[in-house]
Formats: structure tokens, C-alpha cells, sequence
């Protein structure tokens, strides 16, 4: 069940990723989906799925998207385990840590990606800080309204059916 | 557009974009059942917008922005034809023409063109303008270049239906009965 959950995670989160791309180039650089789906896993069910969900959304992203296939998958990889392990160690049950767990795992994944990029090619290493730091940004606030939707969604809906049965059985 | 080129071309609609924030890449409706091949040149009104790569669908092809860090083509600019190379970056602008001497007048402003010494981009078509044009520190000159394609918001491409031309003489095809005694 949970396997199924992380995998239509991640294939939500590449459709979406290739969609936006479609609409606005710029938009596909402020935002990496498949990395927001891969932290969110790592945070939410440790590092051993997180690796995984890694492991499978960056090799996904690496075939769809061209370039040198396996940077990528290797990328979220080391990614998702560091997230997952982090997320054991530290309480980040609170918006706030969540979100710096975003930024954190954005600005590590770009500087292993274009470093890998750069060893594989040999050359010199660059990388677009305000690119990197406005994906960050981006990242870090789609992921913590993710857990807000995932975790206080059912409540409010459940809260929100009580309401309407209690109106109903006051109106009749 | 296909009225102004010359050469036999097929429109083609973005259908999607790249998987990949770090590749720019996009997909387009058309693939190897419409005759589209590995390396064809992308064209838009504007400019050039990047080449067909491999592997492709049979209705479905992925487009190489020339604006990706692996992308490269062979270039001029129109004014003084300094002759040099276009290649992808990640700054801003996204491109830089490398491989141009020191003793080139290339100055800001100056249009940027296809040369076609590549084999995949045809000869004449605008990448892009100067944005500076700085004496480099070895033997040639330091130049960025501001794309003329919108690529934020790419609709309609032209695939040119030309086969790109062979880089080496072994690969060039052998032609039939060429070989039999």
C-alpha cells in the first residue's frame, strides 16, 4: 500500500512537473516536483524510502528528460536517504522545520547534480544561485502546504461533514 | 514562417515540456511516422529554437533547446561574419559564443546567425544578439548572447525535414549498387 502510494506520488509529480514545463519554461526551472515528492517521502516514512522514492523518481526524470541518465536518479538517491535520516534525528513535525528541510534538500540536490554534471563532463562546475535559491523557495513552500493538505485534509472534511450534519438535524 | 524558408519543413505544436528543471528540453506532436529524424533542426519565427534528439515515437519527438548547457551550434555574426561557436549555459543570458579571436570586431547588438558548418542548423536563421563582447583573456573573446526565441513560451516549431549532414566521410551513406564488381 505505501509502495503504491510513493509511486503514484511520484508519477503525479513528474506529470505535473512535464505539464508546467509545457506552459512556461521559466516555471519548470522555479519548481522540481519530483524532488518535492521525494523529500515529502523521505520525511514522512524514512530514509530506507526515501532512497528508494529517490532512487526510482530520478531515474524516471533522467529517461523523460534527456541529458546523462543515472545523474539524476543518484542525485535524489543521496537525497532522499540524507532527508530520511535527518528527519529521524531532528523533530520536523512543525511547518517551519519542514520548510528549511525543503530549502536545504533543493540547494544540496542542485550542488551534487551540477557537480556530478561537471565531473561526468569535465568541466568547469557553474550553477544559476538565484535560479537554485528561487527553486528552493518554491520547493520548500509546495512541500510544507503538501503536509498541511495531506495531514490536516481528512480532519477538516470530517470536521466540516459534522457541521453539516449537526445544521441538518437542527434545521428538520 | 514556412513561406520565408526555403527549405521543406513540417510544423509541429509543444506538447510538453522537460521532466528535468536542470535539462531544457520539450516535446513536440511529431515523430518518426511523420518523416522527423535524430538532429533536424527546430525552427521558430523568431530563430533557432534547438534539434531533434534520439531516441524518438512514432508521434512524439524531444526537442534540445539551444539554450541547454550540452547544446552547441556553429555560428556567425552578420555584420563582420566573425565566425566562432554558439553554446548553452546556465547564466544569464543563456548563451555564449565561444571559439571567436580577440582580434574579431564583435560588438553588443550585433546579430548572431546559423552558419551551417554544423550540419543540423541551416545557414542564415538568427540565434540571437550580442549582449557584450569582452577580450578574453587567452586567444579569444569573451561574448554572451541573448537568444531571439521566447523559449518561456514556445507553441509552434518548425521541424526543417533535412537530414543533418554527416560529420565524417565513413558516415556517409553508401549509395546503391556502389561496391558490386
Amino acid at each position: 500500500m505505501r509502495a503504491a502510494g510513493v509511486l503514484l506520488a511520484l508519477a503525479v509529480a513528474l506529470a505535473a512537473q512535464t505539464t508546467i514545463a509545457g506552459l512556461t519554461l521559466q516555471g519548470a526551472t522555479a519548481v522540481n516536483l519530483v524532488l518535492v515528492a521525494v523529500v515529502y517521502v523521505a520525511l514522512a516514512f524514512g530514509p530506507v524510502t526515501g532512497l528508494l522514492a529517490g532512487s526510482a523518481g530520478g531515474l524516471a526524470q533522467d529517461a523523460l528528460a534527456g541529458g546523462i541518465v543515472g545523474i539524476g536518479g543518484l542525485t535524489k538517491t543521496l537525497v532522499g536517504f540524507l532527508v530520511g535520516v535527518l528527519g529521524m534525528q531532528f523533530i520536523v513535525s512543525q511547518s517551519l522545520p519542514r520548510f528549511v528541510m525543503f530549502i536545504g534538500a533543493t540547494l544540496v540536490h542542485e550542488l551534487i547534480f551540477h557537480a556530478l554534471y561537471a565531473l561526468a563532463e569535465t568541466r568547469p562546475f557553474s550553477m544559476q544561485y538565484s535560479t537554485t535559491f528561487t527553486q528552493a523557495v518554491v520547493n520548500g513552500l509546495i512541500g510544507t502546504v503538501a503536509f498541511q493538505i495531506v495531514e490536516r485534509g481528512p480532519e477538516l472534511l470530517q470536521r466540516r461533514a459534522a457541521r453539516r450534519a449537526s445544521y441538518g438535524r437542527r434545521r428538520f | 514562417l514556412r513561406p520565408s524558408v526555403s527549405t521543406p519543413t513540417l510544423a509541429a505544436e509543444v506538447i510538453a515540456g522537460s521532466a528535468n528543471p536542470g535539462m531544457m528540453t520539450v516535446t513536440i506532436d511529431r515523430g518518426s511516422a511523420d518523416g522527423i529524424l535524430a538532429d533536424m533542426a527546430v525552427l521558430a519565427p523568431k530563430g533557432v529554437v534547438g534539434r531533434i534528439v534520439a531516441p524518438l515515437a512514432a508521434h512524439a519527438a524531444r526537442v534540445q533547446l539551444i539554450i541547454d548547457r550540452n547544446a552547441a551550434a556553429g555560428a556567425l555574426t552578420e555584420r563582420t561574419r566573425a565566425g566562432g561557436m554558439i553554446v548553452g549555459s546556465t547564466g544569464d543570458p543563456p548563451l555564449r559564443m565561444e571559439l571567436v579571436s580577440n582580434l574579431s570586431d564583435v560588438k553588443p547588438g550585433d546579430r548572431v546567425i546559423a552558419s551551417g558548418v554544423d550540419g543540423i542548423y541551416p545557414k542564415g536563421f538568427t540565434i540571437g544578439y550580442v549582449e557584450s563582447s569582452e577580450r578574453g583573456h587567452g586567444l579569444y573573446r569573451s561574448i554572451t548572447v541573448r537568444p531571439a526565441v521566447d523559449f518561456s513560451s514556445l507553441e509552434d516549431v518548425l521541424v526543417v525535414l533535412v537530414p543533418p549532414r554527416p560529420a565524417t566521410p565513413e558516415e556517409v551513406p553508401a549509395t546503391p549498387g556502389e561496391g558490386v564488381k
